[in-house]
């Protein structure tokens, strides 16, 4: 009987181990896969030139610049607008009330809706009826709703993590909630909402459906002059890098070496969450 | 019950209070004398900590929660517990130490100056005399006037609720509650607090819950006792743990229940 509880014992673990040492593995060969297709391509050349001869050469500078606008205007304009609503769903709305109900079954349901729809959602709407055309503008606004469950989400979840007590003493000494807010509650949750944001960050920069109808355009030499420019990006580039032309021998490294540019790029944002995680849990004594 | 000649700093006066639906007071009638301890005794659950709550009218960041009755503090005879009365100007008036120390994230010099930059107090010459002066009442300066930068949490679970203390104090407030303000602290760190409570008479009046009725008889002038949101007996200290009027009391005092 012993024998064999100690046998299920050790199985288990060996499953669990199995499972953790198998995510691993796949995290390290798409890594390394990427790295030996994409370090034939990469070269400091490649990151800052144009491309040339019809896609086949060259570098994605476009892409990496327009990505990074699209980032930057998505978080500008979801950022605040996730605190606030965080803010008021957390610290000042009654939860039970039919209202707050409602707000967070729209919060879950549009973290759950496939970005493709954001997509068409942003094209009817910024696109043609506010008439952004096809740029930065209408990209990252889009990008900016897709956002906005999972920014509210990580917002919420770090203003929780604040224990009442803190609140509690603050309004003891005759605080006002906003003064609660801004500084006892802001301050105690401030690593863990920048977390959400780094996390958030590394989504807006990975999209590929939002912004296909919205900002991108396949091939663009001149480089974005105002918000409501038609830019490259890196998701979409290699989309097109794999689906159109005709030199795909040229055109397949170069979709390489752009998703590897991607990969370090997202990787390198969720590592600074992750440092910033490390530092907050040691300062964190509650 | 009361003697006549001591001077009132506040008084519940046919107060009950319900969490929804629910009765957690029945029409207490509580006077504070000014300037003296009174301590709330009871067994669990009796709603000494929620009458403890209605003075500074902490409920009201709990929705649902309704106050009937008075509090009436003194001078100015106003009711607390009034729905005209902005509890902001209460908590302003009455501080509060809660049950385990609850310091903020910040440094020891912050958690003191918290309460005077609430009320705009920018100037660093006043912010630095009156953290001195509210470290030096809860004994707590000489251990922390090179470290007062440090982060709070540095500081022991005793320390932590000192400063809570100190904190309390640096605005000033005419009266003190304290919330079972030793039950996460040893021995040692509980007779300072008591030692600080008993030297604060001469500035403040304070009204304490405490589950140790050791800690009652020690530190307190007045004794309520209560039992299922009601006020069985109130009278002196002494008065309550030699000779108390009602059989309940004595059963609890004598250790027969709670």
């Amino acid at each position: 009987m012993v024998k064999a509880r100690a046998i299920k014992e050790i199985l288990l673990l060996n499953i669990l181990r199995l499972s953790a040492i198998a995510i691993m593995l796949s995290f390290f060969i798409i890594l390394y896969f990427l790295a030996v297709e994409g370090l034939k391509v990469l070269s400091i050349s490649f990151l800052i030139e144009r491309p040339r001869a019809g896609m086949t050469e060259g570098g994605i500078m476009p892409a990496l610049l327009g990505t990074f606008y699209l980032t930057l205007g998505a978080i500008i304009v979801a950022f605040p607008l996730a605190v606030f609503t965080a803010i008021y769903m957390t610290e000042y709305a009654y939860t039970q009330s039919k209202t707050m109900q409602a707000v967070r079954i729209a919060v879950n349901t549009l973290a759950g809706v496939p970005s493709v729809v954001y997509g068409l959602f942003g094209f009817a709407v910024f696109v043609k009826v506010f008439g952004f055309g096809v740029s930065i503008l209408a990209g990252s606004l889009t990008i900016a709703i897709l956002l906005l469950p999972i920014l509210i989400r990580a917002t919420q979840e770090a203003l929780f993590a604040v224990p009442n007590s803190f609140r509690e003493a603050s309004f003891a000494v005759g605080a006002t909630k906003w003064q609660t807010i801004r500084m006892v509650v802001l301050p105690a949750s401030a690593p863990g909402i920048l977390t959400g944001v780094i996390l958030s960050i590394s989504r807006a920069a990975g999209e590929t459906a939002p912004i296909m109808f919205t900002a991108v355009t396949f091939f663009t030499i001149a480089l974005p002059d105002s918000i409501f420019s038609e830019v490259m990006a890196l998701p979409y580039h290699i989309y097109g890098l794999m689906t159109e032309g005709a030199v795909p021998e040229k055109q397949v490294p170069i979709a390489y070496g752009t998703a590897l540019v991607l990969v370090l790029l997202v990787l390198s944002l969720s590592l600074t969450a992750i440092i910033i995680r490390i530092r907050l849990r040691k300062q964190k004594k509650w | 019950m009361v003697a006549n000649s001591e001077k009132l700093k506040a008084e519940t006066k046919g107060l009950s209070f319900y969490y929804g639906n629910v009765q957690a007071l029945k029409d207490i009638r509580l006077p504070l004398t000014e300037k003296e301890v009174t301590a709330l005794i009871g067994p669990s659950g009796c709603g000494k900590t929620t009458l403890l709550r209605c003075f500074n009218r902490m409920h009201d960041l709990y929705p649902h929660n309704k106050y009937e009755g008075e509090i009436t503090i003194f001078p100015d005879n106003i009711n607390i517990v009034d729905r005209g009365i902005d509890p902001l100007d209460i908590r302003m008036r009455i501080g509060m130490v809660f049950q385990k120390p609850n310091p903020f994230p910040k440094s020891i010099y912050e958690n003191i100056a918290f309460g005077l930059r609430v009320r705009g107090v920018r100037k660093k010459t006043i912010l630095d005399e009156q953290i001195e002066k509210s470290l030096t009442r809860a004994a707590l300066w000489e251990e922390t006037k090179d470290r007062l930068q440090e982060s709070a949490f540095n500081l022991s679970g005793g320390q932590q609720q000192r400063l809570c203390i100190a904190r309390a104090l640096a605005t000033g407030p005419e009266m003190l509650l304290f919330d079972e303000p030793t039950s996460a602290l040893d021995p040692i760190a509980t007779s300072k607090i008591e030692d600080l409570i008993v030297g604060l008479k001469e500035e403040v009046t304070m009204l304490i819950v405490t589950h140790n009725m050791q800690q009652a008889a020690r530190i307190s002038d007045w004794t309520g006792f209560m039992m299922l949101g009601e006020l069985i007996e109130f009278d002196k200290t002494d008065k309550i743990f030699t000779n108390p009027a009602k059989k309940l009391t004595e059963s609890y005092i004598t250790g027969r229940f709670g």
